[in-house]
């Protein structure tokens, strides 16, 4: 257990350094002169010069990666080229809306699918199965900024119920923040929903068929309980390794969604600093958004290990008969 | 009374035209209290189905008819309610392939108290005691296999062990073993064997000992039922049958057989061709299209008849009991 | 147990591709002769204005209506169909072009390079395609044809992936081993044996691959970062109608509704063809 960790430990700080590397290649190496591309070739020479300056283009690339790697493991990090605060300053308060945005979402997805994915598992063929796969199958055709619009339609501009974007801040009280958060939730909760109710659904199947289930069966449990007692904990075993990529879909879908919604949230920061070639807080973000999906991804390896013991122990520690 | 009656037992899938198709097809068995019986026939003849009707698991959208009674109740109409408090309590059985049949995210103590727990009104401590007696009982010592193990820290052989301990938990009235040691090597196929034989004697139990392997069967049952594309076509006494068989089927799976019973220098003789699929079966009897003795009679489906001795058979030219073994 | 399988025989034979299927194939091809025809002919000018017929509702003129600046809303749908059409195939066919070579190649030759394609790939998934489309548009700007380059970026560790587990299963069969004693070169099987073996598995996963990168082009154009006026897109017809979602609801409808559709018709012919043509997929004869 301990080694198999280690190991997915080591995969995690090598992926995250291969991404620094391939960031800074593709944004501060490969344009030749990053002031350029962030000014635009009108820019005046000595604007130019004054950027160049500031973001130390003077230096050897090398010697930037360090500086920047060494600002990100730190926390000192460069100050953004728009707003002129440092990029730490510039997360805090955005990731306040993403954060809780998208563990929003992940849940509703996830108290969603799984229930009706194992329902309609159990009942395979039948009409609760044939509606839910088909709902499903309409659910990951729907693209998640058009559920967006269509939410704000009936629930902000038909029921008036809820807001129809923006953010008030969770200093306006937790119902007023949940209520800004809910509709963009959902449009990003309800597609990968979609997509998690179907994998649950084969996933229980193929459980279903494992002879296991049958021994369970003959010691006189019922469908349900053999399910409950035994096929769930084996069928969660592929489910986690979609709900990780889900999750880092979900980040993604951050970028729009907030848009949407005009919620001032990591997502939006993202598409802004693009918008305004502001490098160093694009650099910053992607190396954040890559990290967050490996440490995503190290956690899945690490409830697989929870949930499989043959990935805890090694392989028939006994003697053989 | 018998303690496992079963009368006339058909198991049908849905056939491609609406009509039922007859996987099993009007197989009797009877088992006695603490009796043993062997069932006995190549891969898809129907012993298997027969043996999952017995306990009502059978795949989804296969369905059972004729009789099949324990110990005078009907459970071809029992409510599934009904039937989850018979079995493991006093109908258990054991798989095929212990690779498969443990669930690898459970320790096998737990697996093995699961049944008591249920049916013998256990606290889950007294559960798990029993439990690790009935591991004990079967050959699992649990300072050397302590029930926290999972599955896959066993050897097939050791599983084997769990699966009969998971069904022997509950002390059922009928064991029905399908395959057990077909999936072990040979050396482990004795003494799980021995171990099966060992706790029906003990426990009283009765048996259902279902084979491909005429060997296994003559160890573990005094009586077997030989089936053929889901029907029985010989029944008696082991010893009988397989001195003097009168169908040519089982004359033939003796012929098969590699320990040296045929005569020397005469080839080995395995049966020409292969079980037909339920859905070819030829009218009459399943085994004309492969049988030496076959003719026009054998379109007519052939009635099970017994002789002086309780040996039955399902043919209309059988061998003459003069004739010896093959 | 060696019984034949339980329950009605419900495998498609023939070119039976039952009911999801067909309406699938109906839906696919519905949209790119759309698609084909805009090219000749579209109801309107799907870019002329009319400033006088704006936010109009649907008339005999204009049968699904105008927009704010008074353009065709059929006219622009028939011409969004193009671009959602020519972005995904162009961008699908790009990254299953180097896809497909590499994952050959990883299964052809094992070892170092098959590892090197993995981690590649591990690499490649920790960046969903909006983050990779929004990256590269950070650096070379706008544009459909970005749009194109950033879809198929992602889309090659996906035929990478998908090939070399494929090919791996094929390497096994024994009609290998004899080409290959038969002195025949890795590169050479994998063209003859190996790639028309997996072409259904290929066929599959593109039919999947386009209708996600239909909903990819729609995002990115949403976002403005897709193709740029004159040309019409899906995306962005959603993104000028979110202005207007108060006085007319339609417009955020239409785009949103042929997205929905055209997604969903290749997802159904893809889950059709997956039973019909990927040999893993099928149902296994009997159990135990």
């Amino acid at each position: 257990m301990a080694w198999f960790l280690a190991r997915r430990a080591v995969a995690l700080v090598l992926t995250l350094w291969a991404a620094s590397l391939v960031v800074f290649v593709v944004l501060e190496v490969l344009p030749g002169d990053p002031a350029l591309l962030i000014l635009g070739v009108g820019a005046r020479e000595d604007t130019l010069a004054a950027l160049r300056e500031s973001m130390g283009l003077d230096q050897p690339a090398w010697a930037r990666y360090l500086n920047w790697v060494g600002g990100l493991l730190t926390g000192h990090m460069a100050n953004s080229l728009t707003y002129d605060v440092p990029v730490p300053a510039l997360l805090g308060p955005r990731l306040a809306v993403s954060g809780p945005l998208a563990l929003l979402a992940l849940t509703l997805a996830v108290a969603l699918a799984l229930p009706l994915g194992v329902l309609a598992a159990a009942r395979r063929g039948r009409a609760t199965d044939v509606t839910v796969m088909g709902v499903s199958q309409l659910g990951v055709a729907v693209p998640n900024f058009w559920l967006g619009l269509l939410l704000v339609l009936v629930f902000a501009v038909g029921l008036r119920w809820l807001p129809s974007g923006g953010f008030p801040g969770w200093e306006a009280g937790l119902g007023p923040a949940l209520a800004a958060l809910i509709l963009p939730a959902l449009a990003l909760a309800l597609p990968q929903a979609a997509i998690l109710a179907r994998v649950t659904r084969s996933a229980v199947l193929e459980v279903l068929g494992e002879d296991y289930m049958r021994t369970a069966r003959a010691k006189g449990l019922s469908h349900a309980e053999a399910l409950w007692h035994h096929g769930l904990r084996n069928a969660m075993i592929p489910l986690v390794t979609i709900m990780g990529l889900q999750f880092s879909f979900l980040l993604a879908g951050t970028i729009i969604i907030e848009t949407v919604f005009t919620l001032p949230g990591i997502g939006r920061l993202m598409f802004q600093a693009i918008g305004q070639r502001d490098l160093v807080v694009v650099r910053d973000l992607v190396v954040l958004l890559a990290a967050t999906v490996g440490v995503v991804n190290f956690l899945v390896d690490v409830s697989y290990a929870l949930l499989d013991p043959r990935l805890r122990h090694g392989r028939a520690g006994v003697a053989d008969e | 009374m018998a303690l496992l009656d079963i009368v006339g037992l058909r198991v049908e899938t849905p056939g491609t035209d609406g009509a039922p198709l007859p996987l099993v097809d009007g197989v009797t068995l009877t088992l006695e209290r603490g009796g043993s019986l062997g069932l006995v026939g190549e891969s898809g003849c129907g012993k298997s189905l027969t043996a999952l009707a017995a306990i009502g698991l059978l795949p989804p959208g296969l369905r059972t008819r004729g009789r099949l009674a324990l110990d005078g109740e009907d459970l071809v109409e029992a409510p599934e309610r009904r039937l989850r408090q018979i079995r493991g309590r006093r109908l258990a059985m054991v798989f095929q392939e212990p690779m498969t049949a443990l669930n690898p995210v459970r320790t096998i103590g737990s697996q093995v108290a699961e049944g008591p727990r249920r049916h013998l009104g256990l606290t889950r401590r007294q559960a798990r005691e029993h439990a690790r007696a009935v591991l004990d009982r079967v050959g699992l010592d649990p300072t050397r296999f302590p029930p926290t193990l999972y599955p896959h820290q066993l050897s097939g052989g050791q599983r084997q062990r769990v699966v009969i301990a998971i069904a022997v938990a509950c002390g059922p009235e009928v064991l029905i073993a399908d395959e057990p040691t077909t999936a072990l090597d040979v050396a482990t196929q004795a003494r799980i064997l021995d171990l099966i034989n060992d706790l029906v004697d003990e426990r009283d139990m009765a048996l259902l000992m279902i084979s491909h392997d005429l060997g296994v069967i003559a160890e573990t049952a005094p009586r077997l039922s030989v089936m053929y594309a889901g029907r029985v076509v010989e029944s008696g006494p082991t010893a009988r049958v397989l001195a003097a068989p009168y169908h040519p089927y089982t004359r033939g799976l003796l012929g098969a057989l590699p320990r040296g019973r045929g005569r020397p220098g005469a080839p080995l003789a395995a049966i020409p061709g292969v079980v037909p699929a339920p859905d070819r079966r030829p009218p009459g009897c399943a085994f004309t299209d492969r049988c030496p003795r076959s003719d026009t009679a054998c379109r007519i489906a052939p009635a099970l008849v017994a002789d002086a001795h309780g040996q039955a058979v399902a043919c209309h030219h059988p061998h003459d009991p003069e004739d010896g073994a093959p | 147990m060696s019984e034949p399988a339980a329950g009605p025989a419900t495998r498609p034979s023939g070119w039976r591709l039952g009911v999801g299927g067909w309406l699938g194939a109906a839906i696919a091809l519905g949209v790119a002769m759309t698609a084909a025809l805009s090219l000749v002919w579209t109801p309107h000018d799907p870019a002329a204005m009319t400033m006088a017929d704006r936010l109009q509702g649907p008339s005999a003129l204009h049968p699904l209506g105008t927009d704010h600046f008074g353009r065709d809303t059929l006219s622009r749908l028939m011409a969004g169909a193009r671009v959602s059409i020519a972005v995904s195939l162009v961008a699908v066919g790009l990254g299953a072009g180097v896809g497909v070579p590499l994952g050959l190649l990883a299964a052809a030759r094992r070892g170092w390079i098959d590892e090197a394609v993995m981690r590649f790939n591990d690499l490649a998934f920790a960046f969903p395609v909006l983050l990779t489309a929004v990256l590269v548009t950070a650096l070379l700007g706008p544009g459909a044809v970005n749009a194109i380059l950033a879809i198929a970026l992602f889309n090659i560790p996906v035929f990478a992936r998908v090939t070399r587990g494929a090919a791996l299963s094929i390497w096994k069969r024994p009609f290998i081993q004899a080409a290959r004693l038969a002195g025949r070169g890795r590169p050479r099987i994998s063209l003859d044996h190996v790639l028309p073996n997996i072409g259904g598995t290929l066929i599959v996963q593109g039919t999947i691959q386009v209708a996600l990168a239909i909903l990819a082009e729609a995002s990115l154009s949403y976002l403005g970062l897709g193709s740029r006026p004159p040309e019409v897109s899906w995306g962005r017809m959603l993104n000028e109608a979110q202005t207007f979602l108060f006085l007319s609801p339609r417009l955020a409808l239409l785009p949103g509704l042929a997205i929905v559709v055209t997604v969903l018709g290749l997802n159904l012919l893809g889950d059709a063809l997956r039973d019909r043509l990927d040999p893993r997929l099928r149902p296994r004869p009997g159990d135990t």
